[in-house]
């Protein structure tokens, strides 16, 4: 049942040296636990990209004053988080893990360059976050710029659901295209602000390096936010700036 | 004063839809393979297999108690 060695040597896809990290999570549906710890896999595994196992820690019931049930589950997912991969042939490599922060400007080419680079340099794994703005947040943005982005108000509802979905297409294009170039990327929108987004991403994997992408200083509201030296304050990790003017070409973005 | 003694094992049955189908299957395997006087099969663990993001499998392992065919 667990994720002992023997388990896994059975499956015949990991070797023993492989390190994993878990995370508890907490998933609930109104149709029953399997169909919630789908719906918490699910999510999870928008930023996280080697789940293999979960393991059911709690199962149990909520009611609403009405009556109506909502099934919530408990569990303990792992995912791998050394940086040792077999390729196909059976020889082990080890990878580079680069954390890229775009919004308006993923997609754009010289980002898009700095990571050919980085393929180029060696076996390279890219998780691109792309926060926006929701437009219910908007009009609180200009009150306090770094927490007006935090309020997810109703995300599939009009226009926030508009936007989500508009990002998620853009975001998928941008992941084929650095596919496309060699590298092996996942990625996600995110609705809260850069650096809280990043801090959740560091959370659930551990990464070499940022790469942030920004409009020109006068027009960035990241560059104003000082976004840079914040990121490197709280991750510690080296951070590569990359400044372009034209924004992405695919969808508008804000 | 008589006395009772069980034989307790544990199983891992596994379906692609729910735990309750691979706990039933643990069961009915039990019921064949191993005796016909199961009563009660306890669930103790239950876990799902992971691919990507789609969950391939989930497990329940049951545990259950049943009388040795032959008192010893």
């Amino acid at each position: 049942m667990s994720a002992s060695p023997s388990d896994l040597a059975a499956e015949g896809r990991r070797d023993p040296d492989s390190v994993y990290r878990v995370i508890t999570a907490v998933a609930t549906s109104p149709l029953g636990w399997e169909q919630a710890i789908a719906a918490g896999v699910a999510d999870l595994g928008r930023s996280i990209d080697d789940l293999r196992l979960a393991k059911v820690i709690e199962c149990d019931l909520a009611m609403d004053p009405g009556g109506a049930v909502l099934y919530r589950i408990k569990f303990a997912a792992s995912y791998r988080v050394d940086r040792r991969r077999t390729l196909p042939g059976g020889v082990t490599t080890s990878v580079r893990r680069y954390l890229v922060l775009a919004s308006q400007t993923a997609g754009g080419r010289r980002l898009h360059e700095e990571l050919e680079r980085r393929i180029a340099h060696g076996p390279a794994e890219f998780h691109l976050v792309m926060p926006i703005l929701l437009p219910s947040a908007e009009a609180a943005r200009w009150a306090d710029p770094m927490t007006g982005t935090t309020v997810p108000a109703a995300p599939d509802g009009g226009a926030d659901g508009d936007a989500i979905e508009e990002a998620e297409q853009r975001l998928a294009d941008v992941l084929a295209r650095i596919r496309a170039a060699g590298g092996f990327a996942t990625g996600e929108v995110s609705v809260v602000d850069p650096v809280r987004a990043t801090l959740t991403v560091l959370e659930r994997g551990s990464f070499d390096e940022i790469i942030l992408s920004t409009l020109p200083g006068h027009l960035s509201r990241w560059l104003r936010l000082d976004l840079p030296s914040r990121l490197h304050r709280v991750t510690q990790l080296p951070i590569t700036h990359v400044e372009q003017a034209e924004a992405a070409t695919v969808g508008g973005g804000r | 004063m008589s006395t009772s003694v069980y034989n307790v094992v544990e199983l891992i049955g596994s379906s692609p839809t729910s735990w309750e189908e691979a706990a039933a299957n643990a069961v009915q395997q039990a019921a064949t393979g191993i005796s016909q006087d199961i009563r009660i099969a306890e669930v103790i663990e239950q876990d799902v297999l992971i691919d990507a993001t789609q969950i391939v499998a989930y497990r329940a392992k049951v545990r259950l108690s049943y009388k040795p065919a032959v008192a010893p």
